[in-house]
């Protein structure tokens, strides 16, 4: 019994993980049909944020997540403004081979800087509890209550607020709107901050949780989460949230059953088995062919 | 001084490119050079590397241009088959073989073999995703390649396998980078090869003309993953040590930029890339990590400033396919064209029963029946949104309709896929134009062919006599034919393109003919076509009829053209048959009149009769 509340546990907070960077490439997609493959890094990004912020600047937990979360966020909207706003018109394939490239930049730009893995230290004190055998870290905590909070106002934005009205409609016609009076383009950064912010948070929450971080993480955990987000159905919120949870879950228990080499081809074979049965996704809407 | 010296290079270029014999000159000192050479150690061991590297790095850009330049897909996971190719012949080479130089090709063959059918695992979503769902598609397939390497401690797991001789030599890098591009170049100048393009220009246009795009997509898939098999057999037989993080994204990267750099949809660009690319990578190296950084950004601003690459869609001339200019035997097109059918016949050629559609909770066409003779012409209209288009998409294959059949020529054809329609004899033109823009006018109509060859995928690459028979006869015959009788003949190297819009509407049609259809379905033929444009067409129509003995079906706005072409005429308003029936009595019919100008538009109409 404590052993499955245990892992119960483990699922919660590694899908809040999955689920808050997915939300980046949900949002993104959303507004500009685009795969942003170099949200896995901006994520990284946040990561070595907080390294430094903590690491370097011994700076208390809520500023190295403000520094960790706004920093990503600016290096996102530079990503766009740079990388993807001259490719807008552009055919598809070339915005999406610049998303490559993008990433690959930064995670070698950053291997560069830094080429060893770095040690987070802790950043807030851990503490453990136990209930009848079960224990719950305050780190477990504050990761699962900080995502469940992160995405409840995004949900609030999204949904209550003219900016959210301006983005849910940007997916819609990207054409129209500026008739209607709104920016396009500081929507579409906005996204991008927003998107990006929340990688960077989750990066933060990932220092903390496993405190070894290297150039390269952001490429497997990124895909993970983007499989979530596919999962889920991309551009689809709340599925994001969902689909983060579902491969928290399945991640969890294939480790449980399974070698734990096995954990990447078993979430990548569900994501190829899920594409051929139901390639919008759970939540997904199908799209209509046109002749 | 600079612009006369390049005057002359370019000159100098031409007046080689002009000389195709010169092919074989080079590929033949080619080869016996990289003997030498490699025999006698005339050259730097460290340049014979980069030699190696360049001629496989040739393989890769080649073949995965197939997939993403020619057939304009999204395959951003090559590494992947380039490691099932690599381990394959590895294993085979070490722990089948375990000695003989003369194996070495024939590992490296069955890795490229072993990739190849891998590749099925990727086709298959291909059939129904594209675009950024292929590029996820693909990209799993790379990531599972390498976590299962990852688990197999047969070649080592995360260790990596070692044990392979160094059997790439130069001569043998250079024999199989000239088969690589041989035979790549060869499936893309034949039929199915139009085929793949078709799918990069308009894949519904294309299964509209027949191209069965799913057995296009697996041979594309196949053929290229074989070569990057082959290439992975020879990285590993280069490097004698291979690692599942060896094929990692990384390297798949790699292979991107080395076609977008060169030009997608080129062979002298996918080896201009390859080359420019290993070189400079091999020139940075000084930068040490950092070398990494440019190369990412190379990307960036390549697909920022030029996207297409440095030689873009042009081909260097020594590899695209002459042009006969020779006349055969005249088969004429005309009387092929309709030779599958009988004249004489007493059964109905398109018969419909209760034909149904929803699009969501939407009726867009409700208990349609048609019984359509052969040989006459037959106008549909109705208000914007009455089905017309509808229609036709559920004839020609592109909706499965929520409920009735449609029977042509004693064919169920209900829950056919496109191409099949067609090839049974259903072709159709589309409202907004959908020509094949990158292709020249003639290709547009030899895409219309794709049914009549009878050579298959090896024939081509082989360049066998069948090919050479069926491609030099019946193909350009008759295509030449069919432009000279629509007046297109001297627009035929043109690209779709730049055609003025009259004679792409011609062209449209045109290249549905060129698939021997029985029944023609012409959407909006006449759209933003001015009166005397309209009388043109009008002409263009009745002769294709009767020179083609044609079944025709036409949805149109204009009036006059309807009225002055069809001899039936059948009504649609919201979905629902309102009439049908000859001009004359169409024209006076109350519903009709209703359906156009409203029920107070009747009475005006009535009032101007004085009825």
């Amino acid at each position: 019994m404590a052993y499955i509340s245990q892992q119960l546990l483990n699922m919660l907070q590694l899908g809040s993980i999955y689920a808050v960077i997915a939300l980046g490439y949900t949002m993104v997609y959303g507004v500009l049909s685009l795969i942003n493959f170099a949200h896995g890094d901006l994520f990284m990004i946040g990561a070595f944020l907080c390294f430094i912020a903590t690491a370097k600047l011994h700076l208390p937990f809520v500023v190295v997540l403000a520094v960790a979360a706004i920093g990503t966020a600016v290096v996102g909207m530079a990503v766009e403004r740079l990388a993807y706003r001259p490719l807008r018109a552009a055919p598809k394939v070339s915005a999406i081979i610049t998303a490559l490239g993008v990433g690959v930049f930064i995670e070698n730009l950053t291997l560069a800087i830094s080429p060893y893995p770095r040690h987070v230290p802790e950043m807030i004190p851990n503490v453990s509890w136990n209930f009848n055998g079960l224990t719950v870290s305050s780190i477990a905590v504050l990761v699962v209550l900080l995502s469940v909070l992160l995405m409840a106002a995004l949900d609030f934005i999204v949904r209550k607020t003219r900016y959210g009205m301006a983005m849910r409609a940007l997916s819609w016609d990207i054409k129209t709107l500026p008739l209607m009076g709104v920016s396009v383009n500081a929507i579409i950064a906005l996204t991008f901050a927003i998107g990006a912010g929340f990688g960077g948070a989750a990066g933060t929450m990932y220092a903390m949780a496993f405190p070894v971080i290297d150039p390269y993480m952001g490429i497997m955990i990124g895909w993970k989460a983007f499989i979530a987000a596919v999962v889920g159905g991309i551009g689809n919120i709340r599925g994001a949230m969902l689909g983060g949870y579902i491969l928290g879950a399945v991640e969890t228990l294939a480790a449980v059953a399974l070698p734990s080499t096995y954990r990447d081809f078993i979430a990548f074979t569900l994501l190829l088995i899920l594409l051929i049965f139901r390639p919008n996704g759970i939540l997904g809407q199908p799209k209509t062919l046109k002749v | 001084m600079t612009a006369s010296l390049l005057t002359s290079l370019a000159r100098f270029g031409e007046a080689l490119a002009a000389r195709r014999w010169l092919i074989f000159v080079v590929t033949g000192i080619g080869f016996i050079a990289t003997i030498i050479v490699s025999r006698c150690g005339l050259i730097d061991q460290y340049v014979e590397l980069v030699a190696m590297y360049v001629g496989i790095n040739i393989i890769l850009a080649l073949s995965l241009n197939l997939v993403n330049g020619y057939m304009g897909e999204f395959s951003v996971g090559h590494a992947g088959f380039m490691a099932v190719g690599a381990y394959g012949a590895s294993i085979l080479s070490v722990k089948v073989f375990s000695s003989g130089v003369w194996v070495f090709p024939l590992a490296v063959a069955c890795g490229g073999v072993l990739a190849a059918l891998a590749a099925v695992v990727v086709a298959i979503p291909s059939f129904k995703t594209r675009g950024d769902y292929l590029a996820i598609v693909t990209l799993s397939f790379n990531m599972i390649v390498k976590s299962v390497l990852e688990n197999i401690d047969y070649v080592g797991g995360p260790r990596g396998f070692l044990g392979m001789q160094k059997l790439t030599t130069l001569p043998w890098t250079f024999a199989w980078t000239v088969v690589s591009v041989w035979a790549i170049r060869n499936f893309v100048y034949s039929n199915i090869g139009r085929g793949v393009l078709s799918i990069r220009e308009d894949e519904i246009a294309g299964a509209a003309m027949g191209v069965d795009t799913r057995k296009v997509k697996l041979h594309a898939f196949v053929v290229s993953s074989f070569f990057a098999g082959v290439a992975g057999g020879l990285y590993a037989h280069l490097l004698q040590f291979i690692s599942p993080r060896t094929f990692d994204i990384i390297k798949s990267t790699e292979i991107l930029i080395m076609v977008y750099l060169g030009g997608v949809g080129s062979i002298a660009g996918s080896i201009a890339g390859a080359v420019i690319y290993t070189v400079l990578i091999e020139a940075l190296r000084f930068l040490g990590q950092w070398r990494m950084v440019i190369m990412p950004l190379l990307l960036v601003l390549l697909m920022i400033y030029r996207p297409k690459g440095i030689f873009g869609l042009m081909e260097f001339r020594w590899f695209k396919p002459i042009t006969t200019k020779k006349h055969h035997d005249k088969i004429p097109v005309s009387a092929t064209a309709s030779s599958n059918k009988s004249p004489e016949r007493d059964v109905e050629l398109l018969v419909i029963d209760g034909l149904t559609h929803y699009f969501g909770g939407l009726c867009a066409l409700s208990d349609f029946n048609l019984r359509l003779g052969a040989g006459g012409i037959m106008g549909i209209i109705g208000p914007n949104g009455s089905g017309k288009t509808t229609l036709f998409n559920l004839i020609s294959g592109y909706y499965r309709p929520s409920q009735g059949s449609i029977v042509f020529d004693s064919n169920e054809i209900t829950r056919l896929r496109p191409n099949e329609i067609n090839a049974l004899g259903v072709a159709r033109t589309f409202q907004n134009i959908r020509l094949f823009n990158n292709l020249s006018v003639a290709d547009n109509v030899r895409v219309g062919m794709f049914n009549s060859v009878n050579y298959n995928a090896a024939d081509a690459m082989l360049r066998t006599r069948r090919f050479n028979e069926c491609e030099g006869r019946d193909v350009d015959d008759c295509v030449r034919e069919l432009l000279s009788l629509f007046e297109l003949e001297r627009y035929g190297q043109d690209m779709a393109a730049t055609l003025p819009y009259g004679l792409k509407r011609r062209l449209e049609i045109v290249r549905a003919l060129a698939t021997r259809p029985q029944l023609l379905l012409l959407d909006e033929p006449a759209a933003g076509m001015n009166p005397a444009e309209t009388g043109a067409l009008m002409e263009l129509v009745q002769r294709v009829r009767d020179e083609f003995k044609l079944t025709i079906m036409v949805i149109e706005h204009h009036m006059s053209f309807i009225m002055g072409l069809c001899e039936r005429i059948a009504v649609l308003d919201f979905g629902v048959a309102i009439a049908a029936g000859s001009p004359d009595e169409i024209k006076n019919d109350k519903k009709v009149i209703e359906a156009y100008l409203g029920s107070s538009g009747l009475k005006n109409y009535r009032a101007q009769r004085g009825t």
